[in-house]
C-alpha cells in the first residue's frame, strides 16, 4: 500500500506542477493584457484603482509575513523567518514608495528606497540557505540594519552625491536580476523537495519579479498609473500568501501527528507500568502465601520438642519470616522507636547460622540495649553475614556488640581477603558489586540506608592481624540502659 | 487458646490454593480437635462447593485469590461467599490481598470478617476459635469501612460502565484495542479503514467519555472492565 501511494504521489507531482505553472502564467498574461488594454483603462478610474491594488498588496504582504513567522516556528525552519523579514521590509518601505511617481522623489529618498529594496533582496537570497549560526533571528537583525541604513541615507546632508547610484539602469537591472534569481532559487528548492507549498512560494516571487520587469519594460513616465504592475504585484504576493498558508497547514498537521504519536507512546508506557504492577502484585501474593505457609509449618514443627536449641531456632525462623513479611508490606517505612536488648536479636541470627558451614562467634556486652527497630538491626546483620559468606566463604566470623557513649556499636568481622583497596566507600554505593562473587550489589547500599534511617551509620574497612573485613554498625543506644524486655526480636508478623 | 467446640459437629473448611498454607492450617486445627478439611479450588468454584457439601456446615476460611483452575482461568473467591453462606457456612476471609475494596466485596456478600494472611499463626488459630464461638473477630467499624470502600468502588465502576455505554459498538471495539496497547495504525489495519477514520473515532470516544487524552480513555476502559 505504501509503495503504491508513493508511486501515485510520484505520478501526481509532475501533473500538479504543470497545472500550477500554467495557471499562474495564464493569470499573469490575462492580467497584463486586460489591464494594459485601452478599453479597460478607459472604463476604470485609474488613480484610485492603483491605490486600491497597492493597499491590498500591502495587506496581503503583511498577512504573508505573519504566516511566514508562524510557519518558521511550527516547522522549525529558519528560512521562513528570513522570508518574513524580507516581506516586512518590502511592504513597509518599498511598496508605499511606488504610490509616488519617481520623478517626485529626491535622490536621497530614492537611494533610501533602493537600500531597503536591496536589503529585502539580500534577505531573500540568504533565506535560500540561511546560515545556521544566525538562526531564525538573523533575518530580523539584517532587516533592522537595512532599515537603519535606509533612514541613514535619508538623513545624509548631501543626498545629491548619491544620484550616480540611483540614476541610470544599473541599480534597476541589479535588483531585477537579483530578485529573479532568488525567486527561481525558491522554485527550484520546491521542485527538489517535491513540495507544492515551496514551489508556490517560488512562483509568487517570480510573479513579483515579472511585475517589476513589466514596469521597467513599459517605462511609462506616469508610474502611478501603472495598473498591470500593481495587479501583478498583488497576484504575486497573494500566491506567496497561499504558499505560506499551506506551509502553516503542513506544520499544524505535523504537530498533530506528533501529538498522536506521543499519546500513543504514553499510553503504551502506562500499559506497561500497569502490567508490571499487576505482575508485582501477583508475585507479592505468591510470596505472602509462601511466607504464611512457612510460618504455619514452623509453628507446627517442633513446637513440643522441649529442646531449648530447637525452640530458639524456631523463634529465629519465625522472626525472619515476620521480617520478610514486613518487607513485603512495605512496613519498614517507620515504626515508633523502641528500646530493645541487642543480645536476643544477634543470638537468634547467629543460632540460625550455626548449622551452616561458617562458625560465628558472638560477644555481646551484657545489658546492651539500643533504641529503634530491632528488625532493622536484624536485617542489616543478616545482610552483612550473607556478605561475609559471599566474599570470604568459610572464613571465621566474629560478631560483637557493646555500648559506647550514646551509641551501640555492633561489629561484624571476618577473616577473609578484605575490601578492594581504595573502594571502602564505593562498596556502599548502589549497584557496586564484585563480579566474581555474585550478588546484586544492593545489599550493602540498602543496609546503610536502613541504618541511616534509624539515625545510625554503617562503615566497612579492611583490618589486619588477621586480615579481614570489619563492618561497624552504630545505632542510637537506649536512654535507659536496662529496658524491661528484649522480646521484640521474636515478633512474628506485622499484623 | 479457646477450648475447641465439640469435635466433628462443625467442620472447618480451608479454601486456599496454596498447599503449604492450607496444610499447616488443617494440621494445626486438627491438632486442636477441630474437623478441618481442605477445599481445593483447583477444580474451580463448583469443585469447592461440592467439597463443602461433603461436610456438615461450619466455618469456611476463604482466600480471595484462588489461583487458576484446571482450565487456566483465575478463580475468584468473592462469588463463593454467597453460595457458602446459603449452604449454612460461616465465612471468614483469609487473604493476603492488600485490596481492601475487594475484601469489602467479600464482606458485603456476607463474610463475617477478614483475617490478614500475614497475621501471626497463633492469632489466626485464635480467630478461628473466636469465629466458631460466635465472638467478633473484626471490629464492626472496620468491617463497615471495608464494605463502604467496596460500595464506593462499585459505584465508580457503574459510572464508568455508564460512560462506556455511550459509545457505538465500533468505538468500543476501537477503544478495547487501544486499551490493549494497540496503536491507531494497527487498529486501522485491523478494521481495514484509514488512519484518519480511526483518529476521528478516537476523538469521538474522548468526547463521549469526557476525557482529555487517549491515555485516560484507555485507563478508564481497563478500570471499567476489571473485576
Amino acid at each position: 500500500v505504501t509503495a503504491l501511494a508513493f508511486a501515485l504521489r510520484g505520478a501526481r507531482w509532475p501533473y500538479r506542477l504543470a497545472v500550477d505553472v500554467l495557471v499562474v502564467a495564464a493569470l499573469c498574461v490575462v492580467t497584463a493584457v486586460l489591464l494594459g488594454s485601452a478599453a479597460v483603462r478607459a472604463a476604470l478610474p485609474v488613480g484610485p484603482t492603483h491605490q486600491l491594488l497597492t493597499l491590498a498588496a500591502a495587506a496581503v504582504g503583511a498577512g504573508a509575513a505573519i504566516l511566514a513567522v508562524v510557519a518558521s516556528r511550527l516547522l522549525g525552519e529558519p528560512r521562513a523567518s528570513w522570508v518574513a523579514a524580507a516581506l516586512v521590509l518590502y511592504c513597509t518601505v518599498v511598496l508605499p514608495s511606488t504610490t509616488v511617481a519617481p520623478s517626485e522623489l529626491d535622490p536621497g529618498q530614492r537611494a533610501a528606497r533602493l537600500v531597503a529594496y536591496l536589503t529585502a533582496l539580500v534577505l531573500l537570497a540568504v533565506a535560500l540557505r540561511p546560515p545556521a549560526a544566525l538562526g531564525a533571528w538573523g533575518g530580523w537583525a539584517v532587516m533592522a540594519v537595512g532599515g537603519g541604513l535606509a533612514v541613514g541615507v535619508l538623513a545624509l546632508p548631501d543626498p545629491a552625491a548619491l544620484s550616480w547610484l540611483v540614476e541610470g539602469p544599473v541599480a534597476t537591472v541589479a535588483v531585477l536580476l537579483g530578485w529573479t534569481g532568488a525567486a527561481v532559487g525558491f522554485a527550484a528548492e520546491g521542485l527538489r523537495r517535491q513540495s507544492t507549498a515551496r514551489l508556490r512560494l517560488g512562483l509568487g516571487l517570480i510573479v513579483l519579479a515579472a511585475a517589476q520587469l513589466y514596469r521597467v519594460a513599459a517605462a511609462e513616465p506616469a508610474t502611478t498609473n501603472d495598473l498591470p504592475f500593481a495587479a501583478l504585484r498583488l497576484e504575486g504576493l497573494a500566491i506567496v500568501l497561499v504558499a505560506l498558508a499551506q506551509l502553516v497547514r503542513t506544520g499544524l498537521h505535523q504537530l498533530r501527528a506528533d501529538q498522536w504519536y506521543q499519546q500513543e507512546e504514553l499510553a503504551a508506557a502506562a500499559l506497561h507500568m500497569e502490567r508490571a504492577g499487576e505482575l508485582a502484585a501477583e508475585r507479592d501474593h505468591e510470596l505472602r502465601n509462601g511466607l504464611a505457609g512457612l510460618a504455619g509449618i514452623t509453628h507446627l514443627l517442633g513446637s513440643d520438642s522441649g529442646d531449648p536449641e530447637h525452640a530458639r531456632i524456631r523463634r529465629a525462623v519465625l522472626a525472619e519470616l515476620g521480617r520478610l513479611h514486613a518487607i513485603l508490606d512495605g512496613a519498614d517505612a517507620h515504626r515508633d522507636a523502641q528500646d530493645y536488648l541487642v543480645e536476643p536479636v544477634l543470638t537468634g541470627l547467629v543460632s540460625l547460622r550455626r548449622r551452616s558451614a561458617a562458625p560465628v562467634a558472638l560477644h555481646v556486652e551484657p545489658g546492651t540495649s539500643a533504641c529503634g527497630d530491632s528488625a532493622v538491626l536484624a536485617q542489616v546483620v543478616t545482610n552483612l553475614l550473607a556478605n561475609c559468606d559471599r566474599h570470604a566463604p568459610g572464613a571465621g566470623i566474629t560478631v560483637t556488640a557493646r555500648r559506647r557513649g550514646g551509641e551501640v556499636v555492633v561489629e561484624v568481622r571476618d577473616t577473609g581477603p578484605g575490601l578492594p583497596p581504595g573502594r571502602e566507600d564505593a562498596v556502599l554505593e548502589r549497584g557496586v558489586r564484585d563480579e566474581s562473587a555474585g550478588g546484586t550489589g544492593l545489599g550493602l547500599h540498602i543496609s546503610r540506608q536502613l541504618v541511616a534511617r534509624e539515625g545510625g551509620d554503617l562503615r566497612l574497612r579492611t583490618v589486619e592481624a588477621p586480615r579481614g573485613c570489619l563492618a561497624t554498625i552504630t545505632i542510637p543506644a537506649a536512654a535507659d540502659p536496662d529496658p524491661r524486655g528484649g522480646r521484640s526480636a521474636e515478633r512474628v508478623g506485622g499484623a | 487458646m479457646a477450648a475447641a467446640p465439640e469435635p466433628g459437629t462443625s467442620a472447618v473448611l480451608i479454601v486456599d490454593d496454596h498447599e503449604l498454607v492450607a496444610t499447616s492450617l488443617v494440621l494445626s486445627l486438627r491438632s486442636q480437635g477441630l474437623a478441618a478439611h481442605h477445599g481445593d479450588p483447583r477444580a474451580g468454584a463448583a469443585g469447592v462447593l461440592a467439597a463443602s457439601a461433603e461436610h456438615p456446615p461450619g466455618l469456611a476460611l476463604l482466600d480471595l485469590d484462588l489461583g487458576r483452575d484446571d482450565a487456566g482461568r483465575p478463580v475468584d473467591g468473592v462469588p463463593l461467599v454467597a453460595p457458602l453462606r446459603a449452604a449454612g457456612w460461616q465465612v471468614l476471609i483469609l487473604s493476603g490481598s492488600a485490596d481492601h475494596a475487594r475484601i469489602g466485596a467479600g464482606l458485603a456478600e456476607g463474610a463475617v470478617a477478614w483475617l490478614p494472611k500475614n497475621a501471626p499463626f497463633p492469632a489466626l488459630l485464635t480467630a478461628v476459635h473466636d469465629a466458631l464461638a460466635g465472638r467478633p473477630v473484626m471490629p464492626r467499624a472496620r468491617r463497615e469501612q471495608f464494605i463502604e470502600l467496596h460500595r464506593r468502588r462499585s459505584g465508580e465502576h457503574k459510572e464508568l460502565r455508564g460512560r462506556l455505554e455511550r459509545l457505538t459498538p465500533r468505538e468500543r471495539e476501537v477503544l478495547a484495542l487501544l486499551a490493549n496497547g494497540q496503536r491507531a495504525q494497527v487498529v486501522a489495519e485491523h478494521f481495514v479503514v484509514s488512519l484518519a477514520t480511526v483518529r476521528t473515532q478516537i476523538r469521538a470516544v474522548l468526547t463521549k467519555l469526557e476525557v482529555g487524552s487517549q491515555l485516560e480513555a484507555a485507563a478508564l476502559y481497563r478500570k471499567a472492565v476489571r473485576r
